[in-house]
C-alpha cells in the first residue's frame, strides 16, 4: 500500500473517531444546554424574583407595622413605604407577569400567580388605606382612626401579608428543590461529557497509536534499509542492491537507490579514470617545470612561497620544504634590499626583467636574472618568477669591459702615436724640401738633366709625403677640435660652396640640396664630412655628362639619415668595402689626384657622431653615399 | 471580461437593493430644556440644565454606533409662562427638537398644544401634580409629587399644634397647589388658615404681617421665591417670633439675602442624597462637582433633572433596534416611557404611571440651619 494510503486511512479512522466524539458530544451539551437554560430562564429568575418578593413583603409588613404602632415613626420610613407601595409592588407585580409568560402554564409559579397578585393588590390596597388614615398626630390620637388602623394591620393586611408569604416560601422551596435538580442534572451531564470525551479520547489515543506504530514500521523498515544502504554507498561499495517489495512510494525509492548506486558506479569509474588522467598531466607539468632551466618560484599575495623547483634548490641551496613557505625577501642580498630593490615600476606593474644579488642558504651572493609574470591561480593573484644564475656571464661582461678598456687605452695610443708621428715627420720632410728647393735655385745651372729630374722626383715625392702626412695628421685630430653644438646645415653648405666654387665652377657641375635640418654635431667634422662627399662626387664625374651632385635627408624615431647623390662614376660592389680604409685608393693618382684618406676621414667623423656611412652604387651611373646622426646625440 | 463586467454590475445592484431594504437608522435626536436661567428661581433651571448636560455627556460618551447621538438645546424663561412657547418654537425651529424637558408648571400647560401638534414628547423634571397629570398623553412628569411634598409641611404645623396659620403665595400654579396642598390637610385637622397670594413684584409685606399678627397667627409658610425673603425680614421685624415654614424653592441666595438671615430657622420640604440611593446620588454630585466645580447649591432640582434625562437616554438606546417602521418616534417613545415600572434612579426607584406621572421620589422635612445648610427634622 502506497504511504499516502496508509496515512489517509490512519487519518481516515481517527478522524472519524473524533467525529464520532463531536457528535457525541453535541448531543450530551445539547443536553446539558438545555438543563442550563431551564436553569437559567425559569429556576433562577423565578428564585431572585421569590427573594425579592419575599424580602419587600416583610419589610412592607415592618413599615406598616411601625407606621400603625410608632407615633413618631420617621418621614423616612414613611417614604420607604410610599415607595414600596407605589413603585417596589407593582413592578414585582408585573415582572411576575412577565415572568410567567416565559414559563409553561403547569409550572408552580404560573398557577400560583394570579393569587400572588390579587394578594398584592390587597395589600397595596391596605397600605395606602393606612396612609391615608395615620397622616398627622392628630390622626394618632383620634381612637376611631386607630382602632380601624389596628384593625386593619391585625386582621387583614396580616392576613394578606402571611399568606403572600406562605405562597412565596412555598414556591421558593419549591424552586429551590427544581434549582437543585437542574444543577444536579447540569454536573451529571458535565460529567457525562467529560467522561465521554475521557473514554473516546483514550481510544481515539490508543488506535491513534496502534496506526501510527503500523505505519511508521511499514515506512521505517524500508527506510532502514535505505539508510544502510546509503551508509554502504558512502563507504565506496556500489554493490549494495536493496530490495523492497510491493508497490510503493517507498519500493519505487528502492529501485531508484539501485539505479542511483548503479550510475553513482558508472560515474565514480569515470571521475577515477579522470583523476588518473590529471594526475598524468599534472605529473608531466610538474616534469615540465622540474626540468625548466631557470629556477622557477611562486609566491602568493604576501610574498611567501608556493612552488619551487629542483633548478631553485639548486640554485638557493635550500630543499624545496625548506623553500615553500618562505619570504622572497630571504632570497635577494641584504645590499639589494637596502638599496631599495623595488620589482615594480612607477605605474605600479611588474617590472619584466630585472638583475639583482639573490641571496642562498649559505648567504652566498648570486647574481640573478629574474622574469617576473602575474598569473591568477584559483582566483588568487600570484607571482611567477623564473631565476637564471647569470654569474658566468657577469664574469665575461667583466672580461669584456677590461678588454674594451685595454682596447680604448691602446686607440689612444694610436692616435697619439699617429699625432706625434704627423708631426715630427713633418720637420725632416720640411728641411728635405726646403733643401732640394734651395739645390734647385742656387745649383739649378750646374745640375744635369739627370739630376734636374731626379730632384724633381725628389720634390714630387716630398710633397706628396707632406701630404699623407697632413691627411694623417688631420685624421689623428678629428674630435677633438671642440664640443658637441647645434649646427645649421643649410649655413654650413653654403660655407662650402663658396669654398668649392671654383671646383664646381670648372667641372660645370650643378649641385642642389633641399632645405636640411639644424642637429646636434661637431661643427668642423661635418663641414669636412660634406666637403669631402661633395668634392668626391665632383672629381670622380663622368667625362661625357654634366655632373649632378644633390643632398637631400630623410628621418626616423631616432636619426637624420642624410643622402649625398651624384651621377659619376659609380664603385663596384666588390670594391665598396675599401673605399672607408685610409690610404686605399681605387684609381691611380694620374687619373685621379687625392691621398686616399677622404672617405677614411667621413667613416671616422661618422663614427665620432655615433652613425654609420654606407653606399649604394651602380657604375657607370653614379653612387649614393649615407649616413645617420642621431638626433638625440650625447 | 463582458462576463465579469456583468457579475460585478449584478453584485452591485444586489447590495444596493439591499442597502435599500436596509432599515434607515435614526443618528441623532435633539432634546431641548425651557428652564430658568435668569431672573427668578435660577436655582430650578440653572442646575438642572447642568445635570442635564452631563447626562447627555455621559450618554454620548458610552453610545455605541447603532444608538443614536443626542444633541441638547437649553433655552431660557425666565420663569414666566408667557415665555414657554415662543422657547418651544423657538427649538424647533432652530433644532428640531423631538423631546423638551420644561420646569415650570405653567409653562408645561402652555406648550401642550403644540406637543401634540408637533409630535412631540414633552418631559417635566421638576414638579408632578393633579394638574400635569390630567395633561395629554404626550406629557411625563419625572419628579417628586408637589402636592405630597408640600402636605408635609401641614402634618408639621399639626404635629406643633399650631392654631392659626398664614400660607404666602406666589401667583403661579406650582405655589397654587403647594398652598393647597397644606390649607386642604389644615382644614381637614380644624387649623385655621389664610393663604395670602402676593404680587409677582412685590417687595413690602407689612401690611399683610401686621394684621396676622394683631390676628394672633403662630404660624407663617411662605411658599414662593426669593422676594419672599422680604417679607420673613419683615416679619421678624415687626416682632414676629413663631415658626417659619417654606416650599421646595427655599434654598436659593437671592432668598438668603433678601430676608437678610431671618431665613435661618424655617423648615421645608427637601430633598438630599439620603432620601434617594445614597450611593448613586453621591456619585453624580462627585462628577457635577468635577464637571462644573462645585455641587449645586440646591441638590434636588439637578438630581430631579438627571433622573428624568437618564430614563429617556435610556430608552432612546433601544430606539434603533425597538422602533417598527410603523411606529412614530413620538408613539415610540411615549409607549417606552410608559412601560418604565423601575428605574433606579439618583432620587429613588422611579416607576412611571398610567397618566405619564411618576412615583418613587418623596421629599422630607428639613430646616435650614445656615445660608446653605439644611438639617433632617427629628419629629
Amino acid at each position: 500500500m502506497k504511504i499516502r494510503n496508509k496515512l489517509i486511512l490512519g487519518f481516515g479512522i481517527i478522524i472519524s473517531i473524533l467525529i464520532a466524539e463531536i457528535i457525541l458530544n453535541q448531543l450530551i451539551n445539547q443536553k446539558a444546554n438545555t438543563t442550563y437554560q431551564k436553569l437559567k430562564v425559569e429556576a433562577l429568575p423565578t428564585l431572585y424574583l421569590l427573594d425579592q418578593y419575599k424580602a419587600i413583603n416583610k419589610e412592607l409588613f415592618l413599615l406598616t407595622s411601625n407606621k400603625v404602632y410608632n407615633i413618631n415613626s420617621s418621614l423616612s420610613s414613611q417614604n420607604r413605604l410610599k415607595g414600596i407601595i407605589e413603585v417596589e409592588l407593582p413592578y414585582l407585580k408585573s415582572e411576575l407577569a412577565f415572568l410567567t409568560r416565559k414559563l409553561e402554564k403547569n409550572e408552580e409559579i404560573v398557577l400560583q400567580s394570579p393569587e400572588i397578585i390579587d394578594l398584592t393588590n390587597e395589600i397595596i390596597l391596605l397600605g395606602e388605606k393606612l396612609d391615608n388614615i395615620l397622616i398627622t398626630k392628630e390622626d394618632y390620637q383620634n381612637p376611631v382612626k386607630l382602632q380601624q388602623a389596628y384593625h386593619i394591620i391585625e386582621n387583614d393586611f396580616s392576613r394578606a401579608h402571611s399568606a403572600l408569604n406562605l405562597i412565596l416560601e412555598g414556591l421558593d422551596l419549591q424552586y429551590s428543590h427544581v434549582l437543585e435538580e437542574f444543577q444536579d442534572k447540569f454536573s451529571q451531564d458535565l460529567t457525562q461529557m467529560s467522561n465521554i470525551i475521557l473514554i473516546t479520547g483514550i481510544i481515539g489515543i490508543l488506535i491513534g497509536l496502534s496506526i501510527a506504530f503500523l505505519v511508521i514500521q511499514s515506512i521505517s523498515k524500508p527506510l532502514v534499509a535505505l539508510n544502510n544502504a546509503a551508509l554502504a554507498v558512502s563507504k565506496g561499495n556500489y554493490d549494495n542492491v536493496i530490495s523492497i517489495e510491493g508497490k510503493g512510494e517507498l519500493a519505487t525509492l528502492g529501485k531508484s537507490f539501485n539505479i542511483m548506486t548503479t550510475s553513482l558506479k558508472e560515474n565514480f569509474k569515470l571521475i577515477e579514470k579522470n583523476n588518473e588522467h590529471i594526475k598524468q598531466q599534472e605529473k608531466r607539468f610538474r616534469k615540465v617545470i622540474e626540468a625548466s632551466p631557470s629556477a622557477i618560484i611562486l609566491t602568493n599575495a604576501e610574498r611567501k612561497i608556493e612552488l619551487a623547483n629542483l633548478q631553485a634548490e639548486v640554485l638557493f641551496k635550500y630543499s624545496k620544504r625548506e623553500l615553500i613557505g618562505k619570504s622572497i625577501e630571504d632570497l635577494i642580498a641584504t645590499k639589494e634590499l637596502e638599496s631599495g630593490l623595488n620589482f615594480k615600476d612607477d605605474t605600479n606593474k611588474l617590472k619584466p626583467l630585472q638583475e639583482f644579488y639573490a641571496l642562498d642558504k649559505f648567504t652566498n651572493e648570486i647574481p640573478v636574472e629574474v622574469r617576473l609574470n602575474k598569473i591568477t591561480i584559483d582566483n588568487k593573484e600570484m607571482t611567477l618568477a623564473s631565476v637564471v644564475d647569470i654569474t658566468q656571464r657577469k664574469t665575461q661582461e667583466i672580461e669584456i669591459n677590461k678588454y674594451l678598456e685595454q682596447l680604448k687605452f691602446k686607440n689612444k695610443e694610436l692616435e697619439q702615436f699617429s699625432y706625434i708621428t704627423s708631426h715630427d715627420l713633418q720637420e725632416p720632410l720640411k728641411t728635405v724640401v726646403s733643401f732640394i728647393n734651395l739645390i734647385d735655385i742656387e745649383y739649378k745651372d750646374s745640375l744635369n738633366d739627370n739630376l734636374a729630374t731626379y730632384f724633381n722626383y725628389i720634390r714630387g715625392a716630398s710633397n706628396r709625403m707632406s701630404m699623407l702626412i697632413n691627411g694623417l695628421l688631420e685624421y689623428s685630430r678629428i674630435g677633438h677640435s671642440c664640443d658637441l653644438d647645434k649646427v645649421d646645415l643649410n649655413e654650413l653648405l653654403s660655407g662650402i660652396y663658396v669654398d668649392l666654387s671654383h671646383k664646381i665652377k670648372n667641372s660645370n657641375a650643378q649641385v642642389t640640396s633641399q632645405k636640411l635640418p639644424e642637429v646636434r654635431g661637431y661643427k668642423l667634422e661635418l663641414r669636412l664630412l660634406f666637403q669631402n662627399l661633395i668634392t668626391n662626387a665632383v672629381k670622380f664625374r663622368r667625362s661625357d655628362v654634366v655632373p649632378s651632385v644633390n643632398i637631400s635627408f630623410t628621418e626616423d624615431s631616432h636619426n637624420w639619415i642624410f643622402h649625398i647623390k651624384d651621377n659619376g662614376i659609380g664603385i663596384k660592389e666588390e670594391l665598396q668595402n675599401k673605399i672607408f680604409v685610409i690610404f686605399q685608393r681605387l684609381h691611380h693618382r694620374n687619373t685621379y689626384e687625392g691621398t686616399g684618406i677622404g672617405l677614411a676621414h667621413c667613416k671616422k667623423i661618422i663614427e665620432l657622431h655615433q652613425g654609420k656611412i654606407w653606399l649604394t652604387s651602380n657604375p657607370g651611373k653614379g653612387c649614393i653615399f649615407s649616413f645617420n646622426i642621431p638626433k638625440n646625440l650625447v | 471580461m463582458i462576463v465579469k463586467i456583468r457579475t460585478i454590475s449584478t453584485l452591485l445592484i444586489f447590495f444596493m437593493l439591499f442597502q435599500s431594504c436596509k432599515k434607515e437608522e435614526i443618528q441623532e435626536i435633539n432634546i431641548g430644556y425651557i428652564g430658568p436661567l435668569s431672573t427668578r428661581a435660577t436655582d430650578l433651571g440653572i442646575g438642572p440644565s447642568q445635570a442635564m448636560k452631563l447626562a447627555v455627556k455621559e450618554y454620548n460618551k458610552n453610545r455605541t454606533n447603532n444608538e443614536p447621538k443626542v444633541n441638547l438645546f437649553i433655552e431660557d424663561d425666565k420663569w414666566e409662562k408667557s415665555n414657554a412657547l415662543p422657547s418651544y418654537n423657538k427649538l424647533r425651529k432652530e433644532h428640531n427638537i423631538d423631546i423638551v424637558f420644561i420646569s415650570n408648571t405653567d409653562g408645561t400647560v402652555a406648550i401642550q398644544d403644540a406637543l401634540l401638534k408637533d409630535g412631540v414628547i414633552a418631559i417635566n423634571p421638576l414638579n408632578n401634580d393633579q394638574l400635569l397629570a390630567s395633561l395629554n398623553e404626550n406629557t411625563f412628569m419625572i419628579a417628586k409629587s408637589t402636592e405630597e411634598a408640600n402636605q408635609v409641611i401641614g402634618v408639621r404645623m399639626v404635629e406643633l399644634d399650631l392654631k392659626n396659620v398664614v400660607i404666602f403665595q406666589y401667583p403661579n400654579d406650582f405655589m397654587s397647589r403647594a398652598a393647597n396642598a397644606v390649607q386642604e390637610l389644615l382644614n381637614e385637622n380644624g387649623v385655621k388658615n389664610k393663604i395670602v397670594t402676593i404680587d409677582k413684584e412685590q417687595v413690602d409685606f407689612n401690611e399683610y404681617l401686621k394684621a396676622a399678627k394683631d390676628d394672633g397667627v403662630d404660624g407663617y409658610a411662605f411658599f414662593g421665591y426669593k422676594e419672599l425673603g422680604f417679607a420673613m425680614k419683615q416679619g421678624r421685624d415687626l416682632g414676629i417670633d413663631v415658626p417659619y415654614f417654606g416650599s421646595t424653592t427655599l434654598l436659593s441666595p437671592d432668598f438668603y439675602n433678601n430676608s437678610q438671615g431671618t431665613i435661618i430657622g424655617t423648615e421645608c420640604t427637601f430633598f438630599t442624597p439620603p432620601d434617594g440611593n445614597y450611593i448613586l446620588a453621591h456619585q453624580f454630585l462627585k462628577n457635577f462637582a468635577n464637571e462644573y466645580g462645585e455641587e449645586p447649591l440646591s441638590v434636588w432640582p439637578p438630581m430631579q433633572a438627571y433622573d428624568a434625562t437618564n430614563i429617556v437616554l435610556h430608552e432612546l438606546k433601544d430606539l434603533n433596534t425597538t422602533k417598527k417602521e410603523s411606529e412614530t418616534f413620538e408613539e415610540w417613545l411615549r409607549n417606552r416611557l410608559f412601560s418604565v415600572h423601575y428605574y433606579q434612579g439618583i432620587c429613588g426607584n422611579i416607576s412611571i404611571t398610567e397618566d405619564g406621572s411618576s412615583r418613587g421620589i418623596y421629599f422630607s422635612l428639613y430646616k435650614l440651619i445656615s445660608e446653605d445648610k439644611l438639617i433632617k427634622v427629628k419629629r
